[in-house]
This record gives C-alpha cells, sequence and structure tokens, in this order.
C-alpha cells in the first residue's frame, strides 16, 4: 500500500494552517511525521482521518482517493478520550465494532491487547479507575484492536512513562515488521529516529523535509567530520582551525568540533594542516547527524 | 444504518445501567404505589363506628364562641353546627386561644353582631363566614316572626330548584381535564430530563475528548441519530414505566376510589385522543431531543451545558405555559397559534384535542411543519456535531456555528 498526501492546504478561520503539505507513506516502512507544537501534524492527521476537509489536495491510496471510513485503520488521536465510567472491554469492543470489526473478533483483540499491556485484570473495570498511564495504554490498545492495516498514532509517546514507551516501541516495531502502514507524528526526536525508515518535517504548516532518514543524515553529513583533539580544549581547537584558510564552517557540540570540509580541501590534506599545527588527535570520524541536529539546522533554514 | 443500532444499543445500555436512573425510577414508583394505595389504606382503618356528622350541620370542631348578652342560644346555634364548644367569657376564650387548644374564637357581641379572633390569618381564610350565615338566617326567622309570616312557608317559597339539561355535541373538557393535565406534565418533564440528558453527553464526548475517536470511527449521523434515539427510548422506558406502575395502582384499588375520582382520570381516555397525543409526543420529542443535541455539540465543557441550553429550555417553558392556559381557555388564539408552531405544538396542539374539537386539517398541517422542522434540526444537529468535533476552547453560537456550516459547504 502506498499512501500520498498531495497538496493539502487548509485554513480556519481566514488563517492558513497548511500550505501544500505533501508527502508519501509505504507498507513496512515507518513515517515519522515531525514538527514543533503548532507545526500543523494534528491538522493534517485530522485532514487525513476526515475529521474535517481539506480545502485544497488529495490523499490518495495505492493512486485512488482514500476514505478512511473504508478501510481498518487504528487511529490514536493526539486528544486522547474514552469513556470514563465504561467498563473497558465493553467499550474497546464498542470502538472496534464502529469501524466495521465483528464483535466476536472485536473481542478477542480486545482481550489479546489488555493482555499484552498487562491489563487484563481490569477489562471488567471502569476506566476512570486506573491510572493516568494506565488509561494512555487502554488508549493504544484502541487503535491497535482488529489488526488494522493502516497505524495512525498522533504523538504516542506523550505521556506515557519509560517502561511504557518501550512496550509502544516494541508494538510499533512489530507492526512495522508485519508490513503494516505506519504514521506517526512526534516531536520527542529520539524515539522517532530508533525505528524510523522515512521521516518528514512539517514547520509553519509547510513541508521542509521529507524522505529517507538514512539518506538524509547521510547527504547533511557529506564532507562533514567530527575532531576533537587530545592537547586543545574544542575553544583553542577552533580557534587554530579557523586559521586554516579553507576550512569555512564549523560548529561544535557536547562531543567535539564538527568542521565542514569544503571540496577543494580533501581529508589528507587537512591532516597534514593538523599535524603542521601541533594538534594531537584524540578523535576523528564522518560526521551523522542526529534527527535533532537535522530538525534544529532545517527549522533554522526555514526561518533564516 | 448499522451503526446507529450500535451506537444506539451503547447508549441505551449505558444510560439504563445509570445507578441514578434506576434509583430516581424506583423511588417514584415506590410514592406512585403508596399514593394510588391510599384510599384503600384509609378504607382499611374506617371500622364503621364513627358518627356521621350530619350533612346539613357544619362542624365547629377547634372554634371557640362566647355569646355577650343572650344575642343567641345554644339550641339556635345547634341548629346549624354540631361540637359547639361555648365560653363563659372573652377572657377564657383569649386563653385557650394562646394555649392553642382552640384555633379561633367568635364572641356574639348581639343577634347581628361578632368579633373574631384567630391566631395568624391566612390569606384565603373566611373563617366566620358559617356563624356569619346561620345569625342572618337567624335573624331572618325572628324577622319573620314579627311580621306573622310562617318562616317554614316562606323557606318553602324560596325552595326552587331549576334543572339544567346540557347536551355536549363536541367534547367536555371538564372529562378530560385531569387526565390532559397529567400528560403534559409528563411530556414536560420527559423533555426536559431527557433534553438535558442528550445535550449532556455530547458535552461530555467533547469534554473527555472522546468525539475525536468516535467522529473518525463512523458518520456522525450515526453517533447523533443514534444517541438521541437512545435517549429518547430510555425516558421512553422511564415514564413508561412509571406510568404502569401508577395505572396498575389505581386499577389494584379502584374499589375504594370515589366514582367521581375514577371518572376524571378514564373520562377523557379515548383512542383518538391518544393517537394524537402519542404522535405529536413522539415527534415533538425528537425536535427538542435534536436541538438539545445540537446545543450540546456547541461547547466544550460540561459547565458550559446548561447556558448553552438555556434559550430552548426557555422557549420550551413558554410552550409549557401556552398549553396550561390551553388547559382553562383551549380556544383562545395564543393556544391555537401556538398549536401550529412544532415548538410549541408538542404541548399545545394535543391539549387542544383533549379538549375540544379540532378539524384533522390543523391536525395535518400542525404534524407536517413539525415533521419537517425536527428533520431540519435533525440535520442541522449533524452538521454542528461535526463541526463541534474541531471546535475545542470557546463556546460557539448556534448562529455562528450555522455561518461556519454554510461556508464548510461551500466549499
Amino acid at each position: 500500500m502506498k499512501l500520498e498526501i498531495k497538496n493539502i492546504h487548509k485554513s480556519f478561520s481566514g488563517k492558513k494552517i497548511l500550505h501544500d503539505v505533501s508527502f508519501t507513506v509505504t507498507t513496512g516502512k515507518a513515517m515519522g511525521f515531525l514538527g514543533r507544537n503548532g507545526a500543523g501534524k494534528t491538522t493534517t492527521i485530522r485532514a487525513l482521518m476526515d475529521v474535517f476537509k481539506a480545502d485544497e489536495g488529495h490523499f490518495l491510496i495505492d493512486g485512488k482517493p482514500f476514505d478512511p471510513r473504508k478501510f481498518n485503520i487504528g487511529y490514536l488521536p493526539e486528544e486522547r478520550g474514552m469513556y470514563a465510567k465504561e467498563k473497558i472491554l465493553n467499550q474497546l469492543v464498542y470502538f472496534a465494532e464502529l469501524r466495521g470489526i465483528k464483535k466476536a473478533q472485536a473481542k478477542a483483540s480486545a482481550e489479546y491487547w489488555l493482555k499484552r499491556f498487562e491489563l487484563d485484570y481490569a477489562k471488567n473495570h471502569k476506566l476512570e479507575t486506573l491510572s493516568k498511564g494506565n488509561q494512555q495504554k487502554v488508549q493504544i490498545a484502541q487503535s491497535l484492536i482488529g489488526d488494522p492495516d493502516i497505524l495512525i498514532f498522533d504523538e504516542p509517546f506523550s505521556g506515557l512513562d519509560p517502561v511504557n514507551s518501550q512496550v509502544l516501541k516494541d508494538v510499533i516495531r512489530e507492526k512495522i515488521e508485519e508490513g503494516k502502514l505506519v504514521i506517526f507524528s512526534s516531536h520527542q526526536m529520539t524515539y522517532v529516529e530508533e525505528f524510523c525508515d522515512e521521516i518528514t518535517l512539517i514547520e509553519q504548516g509547510r513541508i521542509i523535509l521529507t524522505g529517507n532518514l538514512d539518506k538524509i543524515k547521510n547527504d547533511i553529513g557529506k564532507s562533514k567530520i567530527r575532531l576533537k583533539s587530545a592537547n586543545f580544549q574544542n575553544g583553542e581547537l577552533k580557534e587554530k582551525i579557523q586559521h586554516f584558510t579553507d576550512f569555512l564552517d564549523i560548529s561544535e557540540d557536547k562531543k567535539s568540533l564538527i568542521i565542514h570540509l569544503p571540496e577543494s580541501n580533501n581529508l589528507n590534506n587537512f591532516l597534514n594542516q593538523c599535524l603542521k599545527a601541533g594538534i594531537e588527535i584524540e578523535m576523528i570520524s564522518p560526521y551523522r547527524p542526529s534527527l535533532t541536529d537535522i530538525f534544529i539546522q532545517k527549522v533554522g533554514e526555514e526561518h533564516a | 444504518m448499522h451503526n446507529i443500532s450500535k451506537v444506539f444499543m451503547f447508549e441505551l445500555k449505558s444510560i439504563l445501567s445509570k445507578k441514578s436512573l434506576i434509583i430516581t425510577t424506583a423511588i417514584i414508583s415506590v410514592i406512585l404505589i403508596i399514593v394510588t394505595t391510599i384510599p384503600t389504606i384509609i378504607s382499611l382503618f374506617d371500622n364503621g363506628d364513627n358518627t356521621p356528622v350530619p350533612t346539613d350541620k357544619i362542624s365547629m370542631m377547634g372554634s371557640g364562641i362566647v355569646i355577650l348578652n343572650n344575642a343567641v342560644s345554644i339550641e339556635e346555634l345547634n341548629l346549624f353546627f354540631v361540637d359547639v364548644e361555648i365560653f363563659d367569657s372573652e377572657s377564657d376564650v383569649r386563653k385557650a386561644l394562646t394555649n392553642e387548644k382552640i384555633n379561633q374564637a367568635f364572641i356574639i357581641t348581639s343577634p347581628t353582631s361578632l368579633n373574631t379572633i384567630v391566631i395568624n390569618r391566612e390569606l384565603y381564610s373566611n373563617a366566620s363566614y358559617p356563624l356569619q350565615n346561620a345569625l342572618r338566617q337567624l335573624q331572618i326567622r325572628r324577622n319573620l316572626v314579627e311580621m306573622n309570616l310562617d318562616p317554614n312557608q316562606v323557606n318553602l317559597a324560596y325552595n326552587v330548584n331549576i334543572s339544567i339539561n346540557e347536551e355536549v355535541i363536541g367534547k367536555d373538557a371538564s372529562d378530560s381535564f385531569l387526565i390532559a393535565y397529567v400528560l403534559m406534565f409528563a411530556v414536560y418533564m420527559l423533555v426536559i430530563m431527557y433534553g438535558a440528558m442528550v445535550s449532556t453527553s455530547v458535552a461530555r464526548e467533547k469534554d473527555n475528548r472522546t468525539m475525536e475517536l468516535l467522529i473518525t470511527s463512523t458518520k456522525p449521523d450515526a453517533l447523533i441519530i443514534g444517541k438521541v434515539f437512545a435517549n429518547g427510548l430510555a425516558g421512553v422506558l422511564q415514564f413508561g414505566f412509571i406510568s404502569i406502575v401508577a395505572i396498575l395502582g389505581i386499577f389494584v384499588n379502584r374499589a375504594n376510589y370515589p366514582s367521581e375520582i375514577l371518572s376524571m382520570v378514564l373520562g377523557g381516555l379515548r383512542w383518538d385522543s391518544m393517537m394524537v397525543f402519542l404522535i405529536f409526543t413522539f415527534f415533538g420529542y425528537l425536535l427538542y431531543l435534536f436541538i438539545y443535541a445540537s446545543l450540546g455539540s456547541l461547547v466544550s465543557k460540561m459547565e458550559d451545558v446548561s447556558s448553552s441550553v438555556a434559550p430552548i429550555t426557555l422557549l420550551f417553558i413558554a410552550s409549557y405555559v401556552i398549553a396550561t392556559l390551553g388547559l382553562q381557555m383551549p380556544e383562545i388564539m395564543i393556544v391555537k397559534i401556538g398549536s401550529y408552531i412544532p415548538f410549541t405544538a408538542i404541548l399545545a396542539m394535543p391539549v387542544r384535542y383533549f379538549l375540544t374539537s379540532v378539524s384533522w386539517i390543523e391536525l395535518v398541517i400542525s404534524l407536517m411543519l413539525m415533521t419537517f422542522t425536527a428533520w431540519l434540526f435533525a440535520r442541522i444537529s449533524i452538521d454542528i456535531y461535526r463541526l463541534g468535533s474541531l471546535n475545542y476552547g470557546n463556546k460557539l453560537s448556534f448562529v455562528k456555528a450555522l455561518q461556519l456550516i454554510r461556508e464548510d459547504k461551500r466549499k
């Protein structure tokens, strides 16, 4: 399956929220939809889920118009909510039935996921009797009932403790391996980086980057190296390197200096210059940016 | 359609399993059983030993009388009253009043004058009237004797009864008044209670953020129709159960009911009146439930529900006032107009039909207007419900919501 989000525009009360949003998600590859708070992630997902209509643009599945109610979709909205005073199993079955899943299958599936999340003891309890974290797990179970072909999680990790985050990560990995189409939005980069094959960055309603995460990292890290000296602190090292005329772009993070080598100056030439300058090299390696680095860089470029 | 039944069943089970509903129904039913059994309870304690009070004499129990200047004799008072308690002096009777041994005191100062003393005077109290009347009769009798006329013959001459034979071609309002009032009040309670329940139920789904999950799982039509019909049926079941308890209570105890009360209860029960009542109640109830549902969609917080539904509640109270006027004066213009306006016809038309003659053309026109309005508000409430799922935060006004829907449909 291939889901295409094509040229989506959306305004509310005259204010444009989404500007020509386009990206593609394919089966078996997790898509991380990233952006800051208010960037337009939830609006895009709500338009995709037909909570409201987009002003312009199309959602296509395998080239045909996408109607979310015709597919078995597991959806975890950002605005979490279920019936506080209803028994957990009853409402899980009810939500699944509304999605077109047969009652018996819905019940069996609900019981499976409750057991998997160690909540089977509470299936006949009212939702309000559970802790916030456990209520969150019930919400996630809701989205997984009936083995959906498409999974859409809006900020799935918010509110989860590290243990439950790990449980969810395992489930998402499992679903990706099963060949499901998985989209999830987040502003927590570390979670996304762990298992996303594809990423899409959105900022102020505009897509600023989309594609394969490895390729993006390679492209952004191309011609950049990390350098750490045994006899100079980063500040002193930066001072020394700045005198090498051709090295134009130097930045640093907690680990080391990050140096952009122009094509005119190869690595060997750079190393020779370092040795001549009396720099004792403790570490040198190709630079692979983290998702956070990519995000900060791209958002910075967008605002420049 | 499939999902309407799913939503309907889920909501219905949820409402019917509420402890508050079960307890309220049980309490009302017990009260009704007790109330309808009162005549039987009274008959159990009535051992037949009580000496009946003569029907032409009035009991003066709780009253004290002082006769000054031999204005009248005790024998004369006994012609009109029983249980007469005579005190020797005004001070004695005041003392008895102060000690609350009696409620009121009468001091007869002359054959044609009396003073009345009471502890507290009630708004419509006319305690001295029977004694005043008795003194007047005694004085007339004395006057007649002085004129050498026989008081008994004069009395006979005055005793003329005119017999009236009234034929009612249409409906007798006195037959149907009680049943019309009871049914009108039941519908009033039904709409107020279950209207509030629907709007609260919708607002709660926004408040606890369940709405987004629902609206992405099925169409808003299914959600709102299922919810309205489930709440509607729950109301009918609760009121139906209570009505059955009341009817059974009356039926079981009917032997101990005075015949005039039975005829007041059963006199107005005709199948055509009941059909008109049920049809107008059905569509009017639906109309109000859909309006309440749409108003519930306009708010995001539970605490805003009451202010959101206040206008429609006021409109319904106005409808109740018009129908109450109709019970007294079913032919007045405001009641006639009210029986055509869909928001007021729910109560006004059945009341008119119970009490007067209403042509079938009038019924059909009123019903068509009501069903069309119910359908229109069902559509509007579905659109508002869908629109409402996007609006978390400030309360939307009904007019603003309609504008947004129109803009959305233009796209």
